[in-house]
């Protein structure tokens, strides 16, 4: 009564009136407030995000199922921890007995908007051709995509340091689209980027357990929670593609499972991967329960990308037993056989790259070098002699392989 | 030699903090010349060396052009479409920091010719003050609609930066910069040489360093020293003749205004702004206009 101290209850901040009540312990109080301010402000739309999901827990709309809430420890008691990842902030959740939530731990980072505006964190940026396939890209303020109807996404993957690079390298995998139009189109329309900063590439091999369980790699949360708010504010923009590039493939199947997971369904846009390096069989679940539509194509995959050819059969397979999918019996089987002539092309040719990789070892430092050098050597024999034309193709294939940024480079000389 | 093996991109090391990349020698610049609509015009270059990422592949220069067929510019970089331009010659070049910590950045070159899409009779690039309008109506065209933040004007980019002449040149020259405001500076360079009564040589060169986070973070990783030093020399480098019908005009504009010189300061211009369809009058902002 006489104590000047802060009060130790925990203060009520969501369900007062209905729903599940969530509470919060009072040293965490301010710095939410904090928050509710700068979501209020209307500028910071990653603090709305945070906000409302908190809200939600609430609503009793959110719960462990979600692909952003990671169960932690459980008490003797019967409660439970959890740890919901969401764009700027961390925040560790009690479930209480009492059917609440009360939230115990709450690491935001208040800075996050301007770890945004200076590309330190993800956001969305759109992509304008400065000619010469050199690319400017903007960050847009509110994370919406141009309203333009079949208006093109690209989502990179990560380990570009700017943004502006991310878009050289995106607009080239993007023309490679089957419904893009080549890069005459994307040139000339521009397009928008989910831009995801880091060091290192997302998925692959290196992270084989987070990329064929993609859903459960927590490093993306943030940057799939900002996709998947850009993609329901785009629903009823006509015809969006959206366009993974290599490791974007996860952020997007990411943001597709939330949106999913909330019910929403996106039935005018399309979605295709470009060399994925998480599971696609995952991705192409997600985009069924979007009802998204899906070209014949729906991955181009290179070919040493293990994840990436990992489950085409399955996915396949998913996508001629799935409703939400056009994929008749006749093609399914075309597919199969067609991923299995490549994977056999793959038995062909391991040989000879054991051989030029022993050849170019001794070489250390400039492998890669040699090896294209090794590989255009191979292709112009096997032509010299006659063999066959398809032998040079089989070149190009594993320069494209092996090399992706040289076959890109390559690929417009010819 | 040395230096092609300590600065490679070939990336086996942690960045350090901070660094001082090293990019092409200058000093072994090959001399370029090209006829632009009979005016002269060289400059050195290095030999090409792309970033890593992406293609991006050189122009080589032809040795003569006549700017017969000018390509307008797409709405989506330019929405007033108000200039036209023929590409001549485009380098890229990259930076490598120490000892395989890799590749840190990148100045590209871009050469263009660029003229008005509505021919303008009154108009003579030549003329000092005309040169000056041209070249900020040019980079408003370009620049100017690229708003970050409506409700209190923050723009994407701000110019012109270090407005100055090119020295070494007796004909009307405008170089300056432009920066981005968001996160690295990514610095252009931005030169305009009249070469006749209606076209204008314009270098582009920019400057990209391989470094995330606000201006002071980009240039603490990578000092931004080395690439001004390459972008100063490669203007440094230009040398104009003027085709005799140009030098004519120029004479005669040089006896009737012997004044006629372009401004020795100009501050940055307030954006937004637009451009109206006859490229050289800027007026207010307004996202409807050419949408």
């Amino acid at each position: 009564m006489f104590s000047n101290s802060a009060p130790t209850q925990d203060v009520v901040i969501a369900g007062q009136h209905s729903g599940k009540p969530v509470s919060i312990v009072p040293n965490a109080k301010p710095v939410y407030d904090q928050l509710v301010k700068l979501a209020r402000d209307g500028n910071n739309y990653w603090a709305e995000i945070t906000v409302k999901a908190i809200n939600e827990l609430a609503a009793g709309r959110l719960h462990q199922s979600n692909i952003f809430v990671k169960p932690g420890a459980v008490h003797r008691d019967g409660t439970e921890e959890f740890v919901m990842i969401l764009p700027g902030c961390k925040v560790t959740c009690q479930k209480l007995d009492a059917d609440g939530f009360k939230i115990l731990h709450f690491d935001p980072d208040i800075k996050y908007g301007q770890a945004i505006e200076s590309g330190a964190a993800p956001g969305l940026y759109t992509a304008t051709h400065r000619g010469n396939n050199e690319w400017d890209a903007e960050l847009e303020i509110h994370g919406r995509i141009k309203e333009e109807k079949n208006r093109m996404v690209a989502i990179s993957d990560s380990g570009y340091k700017e943004p502006a690079r991310a878009a050289t390298v995106a607009a080239l995998r993007v023309a490679e689209a089957p419904f893009t139009g080549g890069s005459g189109m994307v040139n000339d329309d521009g397009f928008d980027l989910h831009f995801t900063p880091g060091e290192k590439r997302l998925g692959g091999l290196r992270n084989y357990r987070n990329a064929i369980r993609v859903n459960q790699y927590t490093e993306l949360n943030e940057s799939a929670l900002l996709l998947a708010r850009t993609m329901y504010q785009a629903k009823d923009i006509k015809g969006v593609r959206w366009i993974s590039e290599d490791g974007g493939s996860g952020v997007l199947t990411q943001a597709m499972t939330i949106l999913a997971g909330q019910g929403i369904q996106l039935p005018n846009h399309k979605v295709f991967l470009f060399n994925p390096t998480t599971s696609p069989n995952i991705a192409v679940q997600a985009a069924h329960s979007l009802q998204m539509k899906l070209d014949r194509q729906f991955t181009k995959t290179r070919m040493f990308n293990i994840v990436g050819n990992r489950d085409q059969l399955e996915m396949i397979g998913q996508r001629w037993s799935s409703k939400a999918d056009s994929l008749t019996t006749l093609q399914a089987g075309a597919d199969i056989l067609a991923h299995v002539k490549s994977l056999h092309g793959v038995g062909l040719t391991v040989g000879s790259i054991a051989a030029g990789t022993a050849a170019v070892a001794g070489l250390g430092m400039t492998a890669p070098a040699a090896l294209t050098t090794f590989l255009t050597a191979v292709g112009g024999a096997v032509a010299v002699g006659k063999i066959t034309v398809g032998a040079v193709k089989l070149g190009n294939t594993l320069v494209e392989g092996l090399l992706p940024e040289r076959h890109d480079k390559l690929k417009g000389k010819f | 030699m040395r230096n092609f093996i300590k600065y490679s991109k070939f990336k086996l090391r942690d960045r350090p903090e901070s660094c001082v990349a090293v990019g092409p020698d200058f000093s072994a610049a090959k001399l370029h010349s090209v006829l632009l609509a009979g005016t002269h015009l060289q400059f050195k270059a290095p030999r090409h060396d792309p970033s890593p990422y992406g293609r991006v592949r050189q122009i080589r220069m032809k040795k003569a052009y006549s700017m017969s067929h000018p390509r307008v510019l797409h709405w989506n970089m330019q929405p007033s479409q108000s200039w036209q331009s023929t590409d001549i010659f485009f380098r890229e070049w990259s930076f490598c920091g120490p000892w395989f910590t890799g590749f840190m950045g990148d100045t590209s070159c871009f050469l263009q010719v660029i003229e008005l899409n509505e021919s303008n009779p009154d108009v003579n690039f030549l003329h000092p003050k005309a040169l000056e309008i041209a070249s900020l109506a040019y980079l408003t065209a370009n620049y100017g609609y690229r708003v970050y933040d409506i409700d209190n004007g923050r723009m994407h980019y701000v110019g012109p930066l270090n407005w100055s002449t090119v020295e070494q040149l007796e004909v009307p020259s405008v170089q300056f910069d432009s920066e981005q405001l968001m996160s690295g500076a990514a610095p252009e360079r931005h030169v305009f040489i009249p070469i006749s009564r209606s076209h204008i040589a314009y270098f582009s060169i920019r400057t990209l360093q391989s470094a995330s986070g606000t201006r002071e973070e980009v240039d603490k990783k990578v000092d931004p020293s080395p690439f001004i030093e390459l972008v100063d020399n490669i203007v440094g480098s230009i040398q104009v003749t003027l085709s005799p019908e140009a030098q004519a005009d120029w004479d005669e504009i040089k006896k009737n205004n012997p004044d006629a010189k372009v401004s020795e300061t100009c501050a940055p211009l307030k954006w937004p702004a637009d451009v109206a369809k006859d490229g050289l009058t800027i007026l207010e902002y307004d996202p409807k206009r050419y949408a």
